[in-house]
Formats: structure tokens, sequence, C-alpha cells
């Protein structure tokens, strides 16, 4: 029988692209990343034992990191105002990459969106339902409807705008 | 650039720029998660015994060893302040264990501003008790053993009983503005559901 250790690692190494999609529209710097990333593994580890749907382990893993992420924002304001290109330093395969323009820009627009909305694109954009989002987020399934829609508009006006 | 290209794009490039760490890097950081964990989560075991031992001892002292008035004095308040800072080390750990960080983000926000709230409204209510006390907890310190000693110095005290309120005034304000600023930023946060 598994340990709670190896199937909180087994669960950890196949959702940790949720923590690292959830880090790159909320942080900038890789230090912030890092650091933030391994206060999610915390915060997930903490509510781990108590977790008893184990079959939406992906919006309890999407709920946990947004809520970390903002946390972390609130207490160090001073990640608010950096307003740096996206930094991609580390990423392994960074001189192989060449970045499409398209995903910098929408990168650089959702990290100016507020962090309500940018939890709602990043759950849009991930395909995941207007329910599930409402389930995640806590708002009604029509509120995030007419949010989605808005954030979509001012989306565009940005990318309208560079 | 269409809105509805929006999911394309990200999903065409995001795990492109996602490096995910390997089973080791992953395991060096549950490991180090769960000792964060054990240690801000729950006072341990050791912990406790240390407490244990400690206040057994000074509860010896008091009552069986026939030591002086100055420093039964000394040692009834050290175990006060020993009791009441583990009961609230203890209440925070409840308090831990209860606050969950896998709520809706709504919810979260609304627990967290509750708190909050719960804690500007007693400080508020109880704010000369709370502060006064500090005042005589940490000026008793220098006038007993003075009196006790029956060695009074005016200096001495009027200078301690000033550094005491500076010091008492000055941690009052820091967190009464820390307080203020997170009550502020939760709110702020709180209306981004309602813009």
């Amino acid at each position: 029988m598994k340990s709670n250790q190896e199937e909180f690692l087994e669960i950890i190494s196949a959702y940790q692209g949720i923590i690292h999609k959830v880090n790159l529209i909320y942080f900038k710097s890789n230090a912030d990343k890092q650091d933030n990333f391994q206060e999610v593994v915390y915060q997930l580890w903490r509510s781990f034992l108590s977790l008893k749907d184990k079959n939406k382990l992906a919006s309890w893993i999407y709920a946990v990191a947004i809520n970390t992420s903002i946390s972390k924002i609130r207490k160090d304001s001073k990640l608010v105002f950096t307003d740096d290109l996206p930094d991609f330093s580390y990423v392994e395969t960074t001189n192989n990459i060449e970045h499409n323009e398209h995903y910098c820009s929408l990168l650089d627009a959702l990290q100016k969106l507020n962090e309500v909305d940018r939890s709602i694109m990043l759950l849009y954009m991930e395909d995941y339902s207007y329910e599930n989002i409402s389930e995640i987020v806590g708002i009604s399934t029509s509120n995030v409807g007419v949010k989605i829609h808005r954030v979509k508009e001012q989306l565009r006006k940005m990318l309208k705008d560079q | 650039m269409k809105a509805k290209d929006f999911k394309d794009i990200w999903k065409s490039e995001v795990d492109k720029n996602i490096s995910s760490y390997s089973d080791r890097e992953l395991n060096g950081i549950i490991a180090k998660s769960a000792k964060k964990s054990m240690r801000k989560i729950q006072p341990s075991g050791v912990f406790r015994l240390v407490v244990f031992a400690a206040v057994l001892l000074i509860l010896i002292n008091l009552t069986i060893r026939n030591t002086s008035v100055e420093a039964n004095v000394i040692e009834f308040t050290a175990l006060l302040i020993l009791v009441s800072t583990y009961m609230l080390w203890e209440y925070s750990a409840y308090k831990m264990n209860k606050y969950r960080t896998d709520a809706p983000i709504k919810k979260w926000l609304e627990c967290r501003i509750i708190e909050v709230e719960k804690n500007v409204k007693f400080v508020k209510k109880y704010n000369l008790l709370v502060y006064g006390g500090a005042i005589l907890i940490g000026y008793s310190f220098n006038i007993i053993p003075q009196f006790l000693a029956k060695s009074f110095n005016w200096i001495v005290s009027i200078v301690s009983l000033v550094v005491v309120v500076s010091i008492v005034l000055f941690l009052r304000n820091l967190m009464s503005v820390k307080c203020d600023k997170t009550l502020r930023e939760l709110n702020d946060l709180y209306k981004q559901f309602d813009e």
C-alpha cells in the first residue's frame, strides 16, 4: 500500500503543470515562481489529508494554487508593481525556443488584469466549463459568463492597443 | 488578435514554456513542505514535553522548595507567561488546521476577511486591557524586583516606564497599520467579484 507521501508525490508529479500555469499568470520573476511553487506544494500538502473528493484533483490544485498566489501577491505588494517583460529564464529550453509573439502579448495582457479576472481567464483557457469555474472561484455560473465576456473584450482591447 | 483565438494561442505555447520538475526535485520540495508543515501546524511532541517539564519544575520550585519571595514572584510570572504563550500556540495551531486553502476563492476571501475583522474588533474592544496589561507586565519586571529588594530608584523606574510605554505603543501602531492594510487589501480583492 502506498504511503501518503508517495501518493502525494504521484499527484504533484502528474498535475504540476497546473501550478506552473498559475505561476505564469501571477508572477514574472523566476525567484517568485519558485517560491510560490514551494508554497503551493506546502498548502496542498496541508490540505491533502483532509481531501475528500479525489476525483476532482485538478480543481483542488487550481483552487489552492490560485488562493496561495493571490495571498503571496498581496503579502508582498511590491510584486504588483513590477512591470518587466515576462521572465522565461527558468525554462530549460529557453535558447531553443522562439516564443510566439502572440503568446507573449497575451501573457503580458493577462498579467495586467486584476487577480480574480486572471484566474477566471486561466480556467477558461484551460477548457474548464462555466460550472467548474463557478465551483473553483465561488461565484454563480451566470456571473462567470458575464466576467469571461467582459475580460475577453478587455484583453482584445489591450492587444489591439499594443 | 481575435478573442476566440485566446485559447488556441494559450494552448499552443503554454506547455513549451513550462519546465517540469523531476520526481527527485519534487520529492525534495515535498519533504521540505512536510517538515515546514509539521513545524508550523503542530507544536512538536518534543516542544510539548519541554513546556511540560518547565511547568513542572517551576511548580516544584514554587511549592516544595523554600526560596525567597523575590524568586517566587519571578517564577510565578514566568509560569504565567509560559502557560499563556503555550495556550496561544495551541490555539493558533487549531486555527491553522481549521483554515482551508482549497475553498472556492470567494469563500476563502470571506473567511479571511471575517478572521481579520474579528481580530480588529477584539483589539478595539479590549484595547485598554491588552495594551494596559502589556505595559503593566513589562513594567512590573523592572519595578517588582526593586520593591522586593527595597532599593527603589526613581530615575530607573521612570526611564523604564517610558521605554516600556514607547515599545508597547510602537507595537500597537505597527499591528494596527498592518491589520488595516490587510483588511483593506482583502476588501479590494473581494470587490473584484462584484465589478
